[in-house]
């Protein structure tokens, strides 16, 4: 697999479009809490393409990883979900449960925050690979096992054989993260969800997690839809960005508009409290006040308090998404009217 | 991410009390369990009749106006034993758990705080007490001491002493690592602090669960020996006492035996139910 | 010049060393240390930031705890406030520890989940026998207020708070016995990012009002340039780089300093870049 030296342009739409893979429609995830039903998320909609990279950005609260569970199909029982998820233009939202297994793995895969839980400690790495070769290909041992060696050199652990027979507690936490990859990607999926993949991570380690999800996204020409609060990692690696704040999609841009020019509030608060070397080496920008919690969601704009833009109307009903400039779609009121180039500085 | 929790917590309560309360069945049980208390309490300032009174024209007879739980061979009436019986109970349980507690928790906080040499000295001690045959261990003691409520149960609580050791000194060493406890060291805080305000409450979960049990293991035990006749002595009532009374009349009466060994098993598995229910309250 | 008059820094540390005991042989003796530290010297004056950076495993967070001898160093001086804590005593210790404190990373973890906030906060002040109940209590609403909450937080438990929050608390604790030097070990890592700016800036303020010496042990370093005055880069125990902020980031003279720098994420898309291969930091 070869090495990218130069920086690659963020996927640039033109005339061949790339074929959809994902496509979420009207995502609404719901619990009940104390006899009444309370929305974690709703009206939530985004596709994701064929060798596209899309970001899910949000913070805690904001109903990212509930979104990607339910893209997912993994929500625990209690939770009530609504809406489509097509992929490949099969609806996966009430399928059965063991269509929808084998769909996990061969079509779709996902790899987590924290590598080591998510492997099995009392089996070898390379064997938990296998297996998962062997359940959705079918082939025989040995195959599965050639293969598994392949796939660990893939992601670039070196000495692919001898780690292919040893346990996740002997492993690193970045060379875990790296098993955890070459499993999602044991039986080709179509699209690779990564959630969180490099948060609790050194800096150094963080980015060659980041060029090895890529590398094997351009290898394979996967669609990646990668959850995170970090816009460092958005700006890294993404195509598109998709910020979600208190159960809802806030705005939805290409990445180098939503940096340009962020045109809700919240995102732009977001991306000026991350430090900004150039225009204001030592000062961080911050949005007053905090997330409201699921039970406290409003069905106006949920952003309101915290706000210094808020005006009467938008408290008083629901807002709306908009597309406001070429594949730029936002939900607020007072979109593009804004100049949100000092927001939330002191 | 958080799928909010069914309730509402209580604002100013820990976590695991307010788990506890809204599990009806622990609730239920530690109100039996107080209920049963109570019971025995009682007899210590009136019982219908004197449990010891004797009165053999009425022997053996079954519940009636006048005496609502019978009475048994020697015509006391079983409605006051049994009350007796169970505030024998509740003492013999008490005091073998608080000889478990001071030697098995005491001195585990000790182990777990000092660590080092101390702790290595202690564990050995309790490995020794652990090794020691229960059953020939009791019936040695009580063979040395005589037989007594009290002998009895300061065999109980010797042997129960090791699993309060081990679980005091295992939490504890878990406490001590964990950041709060080197911030209150930072501040300046002594072993005296850290110890009473932050590693008891900490540990005290898993012990509750541990005492409900052990307190079980007690009963279980004082009435085992007492059907023996090795524990409580006559005329004291206690529940082994008085199933075996009942035991030695099943030909001629079913009935006496059924109000002793009635409680005791309500009262096991009331402190089970309990235990479980601490246990969930306080699980992750 | 030096300036004979000039206050003594805040911190000062030299030669300190500090390793672990990996393995002993049957006969107890060592045969493997891990060195965390092998020789860092480092200083602080009052009002600045001495940021401590480097990976994980780097040694940064001990060097954290050294400074405030939480743990104790195998060789090295420790000056606090021109005080040579490195030999000290139990009760002299504890005197600085009313001068010098810290903030952890997970607030979650170094609050004690079974006290009030308004306990935790009282602590320090306890532990230190500062003042009287009363004028404890208006310490801690002036300070609860400072950090940007509400006295309704004080009776609360953590589990009822956000790590934001929390976070904010552990600050205020920090400061509740008027220190002088504050170690801040990663205290934004566990945030996301619109709290950590909040954070930070508090952090700053608070500084500002105060005249404060940090010693802020991160591994973000684009954060190192909003908050530090200096920069320190730590690798494997060894400090490699330790210099005005702004010539570590233009003009860094080690190559392991351009390998952090490069690795920082891009704050926009246009300035994105991919690796290399880079040497494999994990080799285990």
């Amino acid at each position: 697999m070869g090495h990218i030296t130069r920086a690659p342009e963020p996927a640039a739409h033109d005339d061949v479009t790339p074929p959809v893979l994902l496509d979420v429609r009207g995502l609404r995830v719901e619990v009940t809490q104390a006899e009444s039903l309370i929305s974690l998320v709703d009206d939530v909609s985004f596709t994701v393409a064929a060798g596209e990279t899309v970001g899910l950005v949000g913070e805690s609260g904001s109903g990212k990883t509930v979104t990607s569970l339910a893209v997912m199909q993994l929500l625990p029982r209690a939770a009530v979900l609504s809406g489509s998820v097509r992929l490949h233009g099969q609806e996966l939202v009430g399928r059965p449960r063991r269509e929808l297994d084998r769909l996990r793995g061969s079509q779709l895969s996902m790899i987590f925050q924290e590598a080591r839980r998510s492997l099995n400690p009392v089996f070898t790495v390379g064997s938990q690979i296998s297996e998962s070769i062997r359940r959705h290909k079918g082939v025989s041992r040995t195959d599965a096992w050639a293969r598994t060696v392949e796939l660990l050199d893939l992601v670039r652990i070196p000495d692919a054989g001898r780690r292919a027979q040893q346990y996740p507690h002997e492993l690193s936490g970045g060379m875990c993260q790296r098993v955890m990859l070459a499993m999602a990607l044991a039986c080709e999926p179509d699209l690779l969800i990564a959630d969180e993949p490099t948060t609790a991570l050194d800096v150094t380690v963080q980015r060659e997690v980041l060029s090895l999800i890529k590398e094997a996204q351009l290898e394979f020409g996967l669609g990646l839809l990668l959850i995170t609060h970090d816009l460092g990692v958005v700006a890294e690696v993404c195509d598109r960005a998709i910020v979600m704040y208190a159960g809802r999609v806030v705005e939805s841009a290409p990445v180098m508009d939503l940096f340009d020019r962020p045109q809700h509030p919240y995102t732009a608060g977001l991306e000026h409290s991350m430090p900004d070397p150039v225009r204001h080496a030592s000062k961080l920008g911050t949005i007053p006040g905090t997330v409201p919690p699921a039970p406290d969601f409003t069905d106006s704009c949920r952003f309101a308090p915290r706000c210094p833009y808020e005006l009467p109307e938008c408290t008083m009903g629901p807002i709306p998404i908009e597309t406001t400039a070429p594949l730029h779609d936002v939900r607020c009121i007072r979109a593009g009217t804004l100049d949100l180039s000092e927001a939330f500085y002191a | 991410m958080t799928i909010p929790h069914a309730s509402r917590p209580r604002r100013g309560r820990s976590r695991a009390m307010n788990r506890f309360w809204a599990d009806r069945a622990g609730v239920a049980a530690l109100v039996l369990l107080g209920v049963v208390l109570l019971f025995g309490a009682l007899s210590l300032v009136w019982t219908p009749y004197d449990p010891t009174a004797q009165s053999l024209a009425d022997r053996v007879s079954s519940p009636s106006s006048a005496h609502w739980l019978g009475t048994d061979n020697t015509g006391r009436d079983i409605l006051s034993r049994l009350m007796q019986a169970t505030w024998t109970a509740t003492y013999a349980s008490l005091l073998a758990l608080v000889i478990a507690l001071v030697g098995g928790v005491g001195v585990g906080l000790l182990a777990g705080y000092f660590r080092g040499p101390v702790d290595r000295l202690l564990s050995q001690l309790n490995d020794v007490l652990m090794s020691l045959p229960p059953l020939l261990f009791a019936v040695g003691i009580i063979g040395a001491l005589g037989p007594s409520l009290r002998n009895a149960m300061i065999a109980i609580g010797v042997l129960l002493i090791p699993r309060f050791f081990r679980l005091t000194r295992i939490t504890t060493i878990e406490v001590m690592n964990e950041d709060f406890v080197e911030a209150a060291r930072s501040a300046g805080a002594g072993a005296g602090r850290i110890v009473g305000r932050h590693v008891v409450p900490n540990i005290l979960a898993p012990l509750t669960t541990q005492v409900s049990f052990a307190a079980s293991v007690a009963i279980v035990g004082e009435a085992s020996l007492s059907f023996l006749g090795l524990g409580v002595q006559p005329p004291t009532a206690s529940w082994g006492g008085m199933t075996k009374d009942g035991f030695e009349l099943l030909s001629e009466n079913g009935w006496v035996i059924i109000p002793p060994s009635v409680i005791l098993v309500v009262t096991i598995l009331t402190l089970s139910l309990l235990s479980d229910s601490l246990r969930d309250a306080n699980g992750r | 010049m030096p300036d004979v008059l000039a206050p003594p820094p805040t911190l000062q540390i030299t030669g300190l060393k500090k390793s672990y005991v990996v393995r002993r042989d049957l006969l107890g003796r060592v045969t493997q240390r891990f060195e965390a530290v092998k020789g860092v010297d480092l200083s602080v004056d009052a009002g600045q930031t001495l940021a401590v950076v480097g990976e994980s495993g780097a040694g940064k967070s001990t060097v954290g705890r050294l400074a405030l001898r939480l743990i104790d160093p195998d060789e090295g001086d420790i000056r606090v406030l021109g005080e040579d804590i490195t030999g000290l005593g139990r009760p002299a210790l504890k005197r600085i520890r009313a001068r010098a404190t810290m903030i952890f990373q997970d607030p979650y973890k170094s609050l004690d989940p079974k006290c009030t906030i308004r306990y935790s906060l009282n602590e320090p002040m306890i532990a230190q026998n500062i003042g009287e109940r009363d004028e404890r209590d208006a310490k801690v609403d002036a300070l609860i207020e400072r950090v940007g909450l509400s006295a309704g937080h004080l009776d609360r438990y953590p589990y009822e708070m956000s790590g934001g929050q929390l976070q904010r608390v552990a600050i205020a604790r920090a400061l509740t016995t008027d220190p002088e030097l504050v170690v801040c070990d990663e205290p934004v890592a566990a945030l996301d990012m619109s709290i950590r700016a909040q954070v930070i800036n508090l952090l700053r303020e608070i500084q500002a009002e105060r005249g404060l010496a940090y010693l802020f042990v991160t591994h973000d370093l684009s954060l190192v340039r909003v908050i530090a005055d200096r920069v320190a880069v730590m690798r494997s125990g060894l400090i490699v780089e330790n210099r005005p902020t702004g010539e570590l980031f233009d003009q860094p003279t080690q190559d392991y300093t351009r390998t952090l720098l490069s690795a920082i994420p891009a704050a926009h898309p246009r300035d994105r870049t991919f690796t290399r291969r880079s040497a494999p930091s994990d080799s285990s």
